[in-house]
């Protein structure tokens, strides 16, 4: 490959991308759910729908951070592809005999 | 001191049983003979079970696997021939008119049932939030469903008649300007849209092919329904007659039928077919 250290920021993005969105999604979701039943001591649902919408957009945020952070990592990997395609054909290193 | 002794007992339920002992433990070598080739098999598989003929024999396998997948396949299928069975009869169910028909195709074509779900659970928030519990006759007429699986937006199978036809058309124009939460996108094109009615008829056929009780009549009437529902001074006995309790106005307040007249008479309409005062379920469910 055209550059090692490429390859390493490519995981780092594409794993801290995916950790932010995933364990943002996963919260979201259970906060939502959590929101939609809760009811008052009188059996009164507490929350409209768009009260819960509104309680996920900080979740949102970090989903998009993530997204973006993934993307990043792709976009690395497919520069550091191109590198190495248009990299000059090197000549064959001889391997010397033990 | 004898052999044995040495050894350890042959006695398995000896506390010093030494299996080299025991005169019933054979290992692969010490049964052959001179010379002799040895099976592949070792030599304690000597007994073959009928199982492990049926391991060793491909046609046998695949007759025996295909067999018992078999079983699985019966038991996820055959159900399904007695579908008629699970669904109960409610008073109120009737076919969509043309005009839902075609608004309903829009609600498909635009994708709402990404965000939206139409299927209120039996649980005590749902029940509270969205109206009574989805009865599978509901969905009876719905070709593809539209229960969906995500709520983004909230559950739509009762939205009918719980805003008015110009709240609708403003929360289509622009959802944020009546719910300043709402991440739903605008859908004010179709107010610009002319529903296109030329293949009307072929979509009701349609679904009498796959088995809405649409008769010829309501497929040949198609045309004139469609266009009759978004006008209050028109001929409409016809059109109350094949569909009873068809909402008839100008759903949008343009003077054209556009493609917002549709959707909006399929929303109005959702879950406002059974009247929920008088419906009783059946006992046995």
């Amino acid at each position: 490959m055209y550059s090692m250290p490429a390859i390493n920021l490519h995981f780092w993005l594409a794993t801290v991308g995916i950790v932010l969105y995933a364990s943002s999604m996963w919260v979201s979701g259970i906060m939502e759910g959590l929101m939609w039943r809760e009811v008052d001591a009188n059996g009164f649902l507490v929350n409209s729908f768009a009260d819960t919408v509104d309680a996920k957009f900080p979740m949102y945020v970090v989903r998009g951070l993530g997204g973006v952070l993934y993307l990043a990592g792709a976009l690395v990997m497919v520069w550091n592809m191109w590198m190495t395609i248009r990299a000059p054909e090197r000549a064959a290193v001889a391997t010397p005999a033990e | 001191m004898t052999d044995t002794d040495k050894k350890g007992s042959p006695d398995p339920q000896s506390p010093d049983y030494a299996p080299e002992a025991d005169p019933r433990v054979v290992t692969g070598t010490e049964g052959l003979k001179e010379g002799e080739v040895p099976n592949e098999l070792a030599l304690e598989t000597q007994t073959i079970t009928f199982h492990q003929r049926l391991e060793r024999n491909a046609t046998l396998l695949l007759a025996g696997s295909f067999l018992v997948v078999a079983v699985g396949g019966i038991v996820e299928i055959a159900p399904l021939f007695w579908l008629e069975n699970t669904i109960e009869e409610v008073e109120g169910m009737r076919p969509y008119a043309p005009l839902e028909l075609a608004g309903r195709e829009i609600y498909v074509r635009e994708g709402c049932y990404v965000c939206h779900s139409q299927m209120i659970r039996p649980m005590r928030d749902e029940v509270e939030r969205y109206g009574h519990y989805s009865l599978a006759a509901e969905s009876m007429y719905d070709h593809p469903f539209q229960w969906g699986s995500k709520r983004t937006g909230p559950d739509l199978a009762r939205v009918g008649g719980r805003y008015s036809d110009e709240w609708h058309v403003d929360h289509l124009m622009d959802p944020q300007s009546v719910v300043p939460e709402s991440v739903m996108p605008k859908y004010a094109f179709l107010a610009d849209t002319r529903l296109d009615i030329s293949n009307i008829r072929g979509l009701v056929a349609t679904h009498a092919m796959v088995g809405v009780p649409y008769s010829e009549d309501m497929i040949q009437a198609a045309n004139a329904d469609v266009r009759v529902q978004v006008d209050p001074f028109g001929d409409i006995d016809g059109l109350l007659e094949r569909y009873p309790g068809a909402q008839v106005r100008n759903f949008d307040g343009l003077p054209a039928l556009t493609e917002m007249d549709a959707l909006i008479a399929y929303l109005q309409m959702l879950g406002t077919l059974v009247d929920f005062s008088t419906f009783t379920p059946d006992a046995s469910r």
